[in-house]
């Protein structure tokens, strides 16, 4: 490479640089942007959220509902939050913010009756649990009324024998054991991989949205301009895939650390992550560059980096995990860079894996990287002559 | 005069509906979407909850416990399809069983009297583990309940009581439901149907509101363009009157929001099957919806310098409305500060409106949505009127 053509492809990758940090708006779409996803998605998502969440309205407790609602709270992965309406129970059923929930009613003599609400349809797991944990609760009462009949006495009388009668019961013990490894739902895990399908998200959607600067280069001639000095064609598309490809690294940097500094984000093998977005990059600058010399205005740009930034990355698994797509769409959504890295990440995050399983992936990202790159240089070479 | 802000009004629609991005933003990029995540959201075919069960009978009978367990709680779920049981020898068996992935979670019955229970679960199942958890607690405090029963007739002075026949009326007593709580279903009837939107809707409505505020550009971001190009002081030159170039663009960004909403709706609904509600009930939600959408972008002109500088702004907008109120992923789960944030946005009260029309309910039950949308709209709008009307009269 001749020193021109080498100064030239720093001068052109300078410049860039240069537009992208003098645009404050950059500010709000390379940092603020997607580390508000990240957090926000934490919050949607993670944690309480991600869990089920029965919702109880109980205006006036007696010593059977409370039992209920304790013995409820108690099972893993069940939330509960409180109300103060049926009305607002229902509501807030029907907008999905909480899957089922009662209405304590308190009856005669301690007796508690609690209406079931449920979209229909829906919640029969949870209802089971309930039920179970209803009749745990209901056991002491039917105990009472079969020796108070049985002996003939009331209710205070068998009370005390029932009571003396446990000094001699032992009891069935009850113990629980968890196999396996990290859960996909432990919440470190559930954070991780959203900012995991973020990072992908972005690497791709901040290249093809930043085709524009690729664009206005063209259409303001500059690209010609330059080309009208020594400088080869080669030097030029050097130049301007060389700065798709670091604007790319930037997005993946900036969601890379702001996840694991600003959100505690454990990505578990940092090397193999960062090496899984140059791959993303590569192929991110690929499709940024081709934009930028196909499409002919500044909203074009917009509207199609939009379109594919956000349909592939939902068809690819960023928004909502490839695990829990139906099984025939999940091997159409291969068809993505996304699903490759996403794929590998979540192999990454929940699975343990490391560089020596998830190699195959990068190896096709790379390669569809390289093979856009290699397109987009040849349409833009096409554009200069 | 009114001829005049038509012909202007159509003049801009066929020249925005020519530039391809339009039908992008407003068609093709939400509907794509909404596929893909009707599709993504069927979710894995749901298979019965595969669990385990193992007895390690010491005598010849089970323990009452095992019984209350395997023929009582387990059957019956197994009869209403909720588990799938499935028995092994012994609890090797049945932990190499989870760890290969055949089931998610057993009970391991050891032991006659008194008999130990155990739980094992796999980490990730965790509806199986905390169905098994509870039928677990609840059939150990039925035993032990019988087990203080005889013992306090006992002490009562009860002859023999036979602990087999205690156990047949404590079921009958369970049977009836007697105790302290019942679990009843709501009346549908009597309180109204809890209504729920429908999580297709839920996804067809988050996207559709989030594009939209990227298609009201089209119209009234237009003056900032045709101020660029000079056009717009040809235009003031002319006999029109200065409001109606602005009203103009009011109306096309105005005419193709409602044209974007109607169609993916449309779109939604015949074929993917998502159930918006009374018609005219969503007609009110659009209208407003859309005032909203389009108070917002005349905000964003009237502010801005340059094109460029609106597109920027009104993208930066889109996207935290959009994320805020829910079109992506809902908030509203979470609880405190994020659902109350959200309730700042247009998009919030649009699938607010929704949920209140769902079920089945009449078109009045969105009127509370509409009527803060409309509040959006014009504190929104009337600073935006202002401030554009200076961007077309300086």
């Amino acid at each position: 490479m001749t020193s021109s053509s080498f100064d030239a492809i720093v001068a052109i990758v300078k410049a860039n640089m240069i537009r992208l940090l003098n645009e404050r708006s950059n500010l709000f779409f390379l940092v603020i942007l997607p580390l508000m996803i990240v957090f926000a998605l934490g919050l949607a998502i993670g944690g309480e959220a991600s869990g089920n969440l029965v919702g109880v309205v109980d205006s006036t407790p007696t010593e059977a509902s409370q039992t209920v609602l304790d013995a409820v709270q108690d099972i893993d992965n069940v939330t509960m939050r409180r109300y103060d309406s049926a009305q607002e129970l229902r509501d807030e059923i029907a907008r999905r913010a909480v899957d089922v929930g009662w209405v304590a009613e308190p009856g005669r003599g301690g007796a508690v009756t609690l209406r079931w609400y449920a979209t229909a349809g829906e919640g029969f797991r949870l209802r089971e649990i309930v039920e179970n944990t209803v009749r745990s609760v209901n056991v002491d009462r039917q105990v009472l009324r079969l020796v108070t009949e049985d002996a003939g006495v009331d209710e205070a009388t068998a009370e005390m024998a029932l009571a003396e009668a446990e000094a001699f019961v032992e009891p069935t013990t009850v113990d629980r054991t968890t196999t396996g490894g990290d859960p996909e739902n432990n919440p470190a895990n559930i954070r991780a991989v959203l900012a995991a399908g973020e990072l992908t998200l972005f690497i791709f959607l901040t290249s093809l949205v930043g085709a524009s600067y690729l664009l206005s280069t063209r259409l303001l001639g500059v690209t010609r301009r330059t080309r009208a000095g020594p400088v080869p064609v080669s030097a030029i598309i050097a130049g301007e895939g060389l700065s798709r490809f670091l604007v790319a690294l930037l997005q993946a940097g900036i969601v890379f650390f702001g996840s694991w500094l600003l959100f505690g984000v454990d990505w578990k093998a940092p090397w193999a992550v960062l090496a899984l977005s140059v791959g993303m990059a590569l192929v991110g600058s690929g499709g940024a560059m081709l934009l930028g010399t196909l499409a002919r205005t500044d909203q074009q740009v917009s509207a199609i980096g939009l379109l594919l930034g956000l349909v592939l990355a939902a068809l690819g698994g960023s928004m909502q995990p490839l695990q829990f797509f139906p099984d025939t769409l999940r091997r159409v959504a291969f068809a993505t860079p996304h699903a490759w890295m996403n794929d590998a990440l979540w192999r990454i995050l929940v699975d343990g894996e490391g560089f020596a399983q998830i190699w195959p992936s990068l190896a096709v990202l790379t390669a569809a990287g390289i093979v856009l790159l290699a397109i987009a240089s040849m349409a833009l070479a096409r554009s200069l002559r | 005069m009114a001829a005049q802000l038509w012909a202007m009004v159509w003049r801009d629609l066929w020249a925005r509906l020519r530039d391809r991005s339009a039908l992008v933003l407003g068609l093709l990029a939400p509907a794509a979407l909404i596929a893909v995540f009707s599709l993504t959201a069927e979710g894995p075919t749901q298979s019965d909850l595969e669990v385990g069960y193992v007895s390690s009978a010491v005598a010849d009978e089970d323990a009452p416990v095992a019984l209350a367990i395997r023929e009582g709680a387990l059957s019956s779920l197994e009869t209403d399809g909720t588990l799938t049981v499935t028995d092994y020898r012994d609890r090797d068996d049945l932990v190499a069983a989870i760890e290969d992935g055949d089931i998610g979670a057993g009970i391991v019955v050891t032991g006659d009297d008194p008999a130990a229970v155990e739980v094992i679960q796999d980490s990730d199942a965790v509806v199986s583990g905390a169905i098994l958890g509870a039928v677990a607690d609840s059939s150990a405090a039925a035993v032990d309940g019988i087990g203080r029963a005889v013992g306090a007739e006992m002490i009562l002075g009860v002859e023999s009581p036979s602990p087999a026949a205690l156990q047949q009326r404590f079921q009958a007593l369970a049977a009836e439901g007697e105790g302290a709580v019942t679990v009843v279903d709501v009346d549908d009837t009597a309180d109204g149907a809890v209504g729920g939107i429908d999580l297709k809707t839920q996804l067809a409505a988050g996207m559709a509101t989030f594009f939209l505020f990227f298609t009201v550009g089209f119209g009234v971001l237009g003056l900032l363009e045709e101020q660029r190009q000079g056009t717009l002081t040809r235009l003031l030159a002319s006999p029109v009157p200065a409001w109606q170039i602005l009203l103009a663009k009011l109306l096309v960004s105005f005419i193709i929001g409602v044209a974007s909403m109607a169609s993916l709706i449309a779109f939604s609904a015949i074929l993917l099957g998502a159930q918006w509600g009374n018609p005219v009930g969503v007609a009110v939600l659009v209208v407003t919806g859309v005032l909203a959408a389009v108070s917002t972008i005349t905000l964003v002109v009237g502010l801005a310098e340059t094109p460029e500088q609106a597109g920027a702004i009104q993208s930066m907008l889109a996207l935290v409305f959009g994320i805020l109120g829910g079109s992506f992923f809902s908030l509203a789960r979470s609880g405190g500060l994020a659902s109350t944030l959200s309730m700042i946005t247009p998009h919030f009260w649009f699938g607010e409106g929704l949920v209140q029309l769902s079920g089945g309910q009449p078109w009045t039950a969105a009127l509370g949505p509409a009527g803060a949308m409309l509040v959006f709209a014009v504190v929104v709008g009337l600073p935006g009127l202002l401030l554009a009307g200076r961007t077309v009269r300086p």
